[in-house]
């Protein structure tokens, strides 16, 4: 299971300009990532502690 | 595995689970947490305390594996009607990552538990087999024959040597 998690390769989200509180909010889903998979919302958990395991090995 | 060669009396005799009233047991209601967000929140509450943090890099240290770890912490919480075996197997990276990232930030060399032992090792079979066809093959051979191959060899490099640069003896 956590090798299957393949968070190196998932696709990466697009930062959209800010365009005001009134803009319409995309759906997650158009990002590319199926958030209604639990499986990408793990992913996506496993991808922020990740990074800050990464911080501190790095330092 | 090891098989013991000692009866167990203490295992569950069959159907021993089907003794108890249908619901009685924790894993067999409705679990507390059915998503998986819900899940990470109440695991994530509970790794972070500091009681916790200090019990999981001690036994890290003590060189308990972080997937048996992670595995046991999922697996008592199904036990205990948290959350199902379901919700379990789909948060089990998240424990094993949060568990990684305090031995990291602890200085603790830790075992994932995720490389295989046997790996990078060669197969005790495989030795065997090459042994086995080595010396199926020593046995064919001819000594005498070789014998005077050897001679035959060591002739030709001793001409070899006696080249215009080489040193004379």
């Amino acid at each position: 299971m956590y090798y299957n998690m393949d968070i190196e390769n998932m696709p990466k989200e697009k930062q959209t300009p800010a365009t005001g509180l009134l803009s319409k909010s995309k759906p997650m889903a158009a990002a590319g990532m199926d958030y209604k998979n639990p499986a990408v919302r793990v992913a996506k958990q496993l991808e922020l502690i990740r990074n800050r395991r990464n911080e501190i090995n790095a330092s | 595995m090891r098989l013991s060669s000692e009866p167990n009396f203490d295992a569950p005799i069959p159907g021993e689970s089907l003794t108890t009233e249908l619901g009685g047991r924790p894993w067999q209601s409705p679990s507390q947490y059915n998503t998986v967000d819900e899940a990470i929140e109440y695991y994530m509450a509970r790794m972070t305390t500091e009681e916790f943090m200090v019990q999981a890099v001690d036994v890290l240290e003590m060189g308990v594996p972080v997937a048996v770890l992670a595995n046991t912490m999922q697996m008592s919480s199904v036990m205990e009607g948290v959350h199902n075996i379901d919700v379990g197997m789909l948060v089990l990276p998240v424990l094993m990552e949060m568990l990684m990232l305090l031995g990291d930030s602890a200085g603790v060399k830790y075992n994932t538990g995720l490389d295989s032992p046997s790996k990078g090792k060669t197969r005790e079979s495989l030795l065997a087999k090459v042994a086995n066809r080595y010396k199926k093959q020593l046995e064919d051979v001819d000594m005498t024959t070789a014998r005077e191959e050897v001679k035959d060899t060591e002739e030709e490099d001793v001409q070899f040597t006696a080249g215009l640069m080489s040193r004379r003896n």
